[in-house]
């Protein structure tokens, strides 16, 4: 895996490990102040999209119990 | 020629229920492989906001702009896609693993704060600075063409995980940013970053 040549802070750095135990916190903190899909409903992308995900405009979101985010 | 890591990469990725981890596995693969080209991706946009937030937010596309001098030209992006096992899903478009990568241009961004990377189990992505997208949401929820919802719940999203969700975020330059000329938003991201500071404040039933 080679690295990128753009220098990034320590503190610019995020760990998977870091990534995946904040995902609820972020979420959390997300649907405090907004709804919890806030996916578009449409773009210039719209058609391949659609065509590609059975009507919708990219795969499910879903929640760590495997259901889906609504 | 496809390696066979690369064919391992790529069942792990199709097999990836969730959304957003697939998204993030993609955007990895596709970046190793063209910063083994001498290239230099940056992960901006939609796709960027969603590794930020988790917010539900991006589509079934992940956007790839690219930082320093060179960029790949058209045989550039397709030896690299091929090698990821892509395929043509329109102009500038390739689909993988169930997904569309978008090879975009030159990455735009007012800010002179770093850029921010995220390890993944498949090699690093480069994300856009959170404080350009910070502003550039604001300014499209609420300055670009009067209100946009959509835009509005980004922005407010993307303000509450900069704000409590332990990104590090230079908000001297934020407002640096939200006071330039091309944006002229410092109001409404000041007005909006309070709204959502008042908003985390409440308490939880």
């Amino acid at each position: 895996m080679s690295e990128t040549p753009i220098i990034i802070k320590p503190e610019k750095r995020y760990t998977w490990e870091q990534w995946l135990a904040g995902r609820a916190l972020r979420r959390n903190l997300g649907e405090r102040v907004a709804p919890s899909v806030i996916r578009r409903t449409e773009s210039s992308s719209d058609k391949r999209l659609r065509e590609a995900f059975d009507g919708e405009r990219g795969p499910e979101f879903v929640n760590p119990d495997g259901t889906a985010r609504q | 020629m496809i390696s066979e890591e690369t064919r391992e990469a790529l069942r792990r990725i199709e097999s990836e229920k969730d959304a957003s981890v697939k998204a993030l596995l993609l955007a990895a693969l596709v970046s190793g492989v063209f910063r083994q080209a001498g290239f230099a991706p940056v992960i901006v946009g939609g796709s960027a906001i969603e590794f930020y937030t988790d917010g539900a937010y991006m589509s079934g596309d992940v956007d790839i702009c690219w930082s320093g001098p060179h960029l790949p030209g058209p045989a550039d992006q397709a030896r690299a896609m091929i090698a990821c096992g892509a395929g043509p899903g329109g102009p500038r478009t390739w689909k993988v693993a169930g997904l569309f990568v978008d090879l975009l241009g030159a990455v735009e961004t007012f800010a002179t704060s770093d850029y921010a990377s995220m390890d993944t189990p498949l090699g690093s992505v480069v994300l856009q600075p959170v404080e350009d997208l910070i502003v550039e949401r604001v300014f499209a929820a609420r300055c670009w063409t009067g209100p946009n919802a959509a835009a509005e719940d980004c922005a407010r999203k993307l303000l509450a995980t900069a704000l409590a969700g332990g990104l590090t975020v230079d908000w001297l330059e934020v407002e640096r940013i939200a006071a330039l000329p091309a944006y002229d938003c410092i109001q409404s991201v000041q007005a909006m970053k309070k709204e959502v500071t008042a908003a985390l404040a409440e308490e939880v039933p």
